[in-house]
């Protein structure tokens, strides 16, 4: 009720992802998001400087790394990809 | 995004120069202009014998690398502040530099020559960690220039630490520090350290790139009394502008300098006396390290430990 017929077609393919014997199970859904300690994760390609919107993060204020390499903001992480977000502010 | 100078996709975007760069160029870019505010404002000359003050951090850290790297060997100077883990990972951050760099680094334990942590020394003074921090820091990175013959204290203040700190004396108008900041700070033979500060003019941003780039281990906690400092706000609205008006900060520092350059030869107010007890320059008969020593009856003698990865002689002077 209430899901959309798209929704209901990724659910399916998830648990089918989970319980199909006959291949690997894939944990590696989503693209990883690390920033300030926590993860999220994205299950769609994204550029990071949408990411950086989306987590209002401040461009001067954070770097952005994508599995362990420095990148501009206009690169797009795929689902892959583990994007770790690197706090450059320091002092007191 | 491409690099500028190679065409290679880029590492790093540099929107207050409309421009980005890939590892190597950016290394080199930030590395240039280092060398070149170096040498624009005489920070260190030919003879002088540097010493870093590090803190595991990536803006100490990063400079006492780079200036290795670009023929300035300097050894480096810790005060370990008794601050539980964070300043014991600071240290081994810095044993791992000196290793790398194959320098000496001294260290100020608090608690082994005051008897007490910064934050318990502190408190007997009734000050904030912060305040007592700063009183130290002064005193023993001045100490250790005269007891051991380096003639320039080299720090790893950017652009941002200035920006906000300027910001913060301009909002409260406190004209006693407006016009005293600068990349260097003249010493006085026999009293005072020269202090230098060669990443003046370049961005948090982009020295945590280059300590990235250049694989610098350094201390990503903050100190856990930083929490809440005005400083950190500071930063924080300036970066906001920085977002929306790429530039707003080297546009700042850099009218500041020339306000301060203009103003430089009027503004001729500084101690005049010094500390009856350390001969360290102060306002009054005796320097407020002294003066709280005394008051709290501490008679730890000051010495510093010493870690040597140097494989070179340590009286070895600079050469340029």
């Amino acid at each position: 009720m209430g899901q959309g017929k798209g929704e209901g077609e990724r659910l399916v393919k998830s648990l089918h992802a989970v319980f199909d014997n006959t291949r690997p199970v894939c944990y590696v859904l989503a693209m990883k998001v690390e920033c300030d300690g926590k993860t999220l994760e994205y299950d769609k390609p994204m550029a990071i400087y949408k990411l950086m919107e989306h987590l209002l993060l401040n461009k001067e204020t954070y770097l952005a790394m994508v599995n362990n390499r420095l990148v501009t903001e206009d690169y797009k992480a795929g689902k892959d990809d583990e994007v770790k977000f690197i706090k450059v502010v320091s002092g007191g | 995004m491409k690099c500028r100078v190679c065409g290679e996709p880029a590492s790093i975007s540099l929107k207050a120069y409309s421009t980005a760069l890939c590892a190597p160029d950016f290394i080199s870019f930030l590395e240039n202009r280092t060398l070149t505010t170096i040498k624009k404002y005489h920070l260190i000359e030919e003879g002088e014998k540097p010493i870093i003050a590090v803190s595991g951090g990536k803006d100490s850290l990063s400079i006492w690398s780079m200036l290795n790297k670009l023929g300035y060997p300097a050894d480096g100077i810790y005060i370990h502040l008794g601050i539980g883990d964070y300043s014991d990972i600071s240290l081994s951050r810095i044993i791992k530099m000196a290793d790398i760099l194959k320098r000496k680094v001294y260290t100020f334990n608090i608690r082994n020559v005051l008897g007490k942590s910064v934050d318990e020394l502190a408190r007997a003074m009734k000050r904030v960690p912060c305040s007592a921090c700063g009183m130290i820091k002064r005193y023993v990175m001045n100490r250790i220039c005269m007891d051991k013959g380096y003639t320039t204290l080299v720090t790893g203040h950017n652009i941002d630490d200035e920006a906000a700190a300027l910001f913060g004396n301009m909002l409260y108008w406190k004209e006693e520090y407006l016009g005293k900041k600068n990349l260097v700070l003249e010493g006085m033979e026999g009293h005072l350290s020269k202090k230098v500060k060669p990443f003046f003019l370049c961005s948090e941003r982009e020295i945590a790139a280059y300590a990235i780039l250049n694989n610098i281990d350094y201390i990503h906690d903050e100190c856990p009394f930083s929490v809440g400092a005005k400083t950190l706000i500071y930063k924080g609205i300036l970066n906001k502008l920085e977002e929306s008006s790429p530039g707003t900060k080297i546009q700042f520092i850099k009218g500041y300098l020339k306000t301060f350059a203009a103003h430089k030869k009027e503004d001729g107010e500084r101690a005049d006396s010094f500390c009856s007890k350390c001969g360290y320059p102060t306002y009054g008969d005796i320097c407020n390290f002294c003066r709280v020593i005394e008051r709290l009856n501490i008679e730890g003698h000051i010495h510093f430990d010493e870690y040597n990865a140097s494989s070179l002689d340590s009286s070895e002077q600079l050469v340029t």
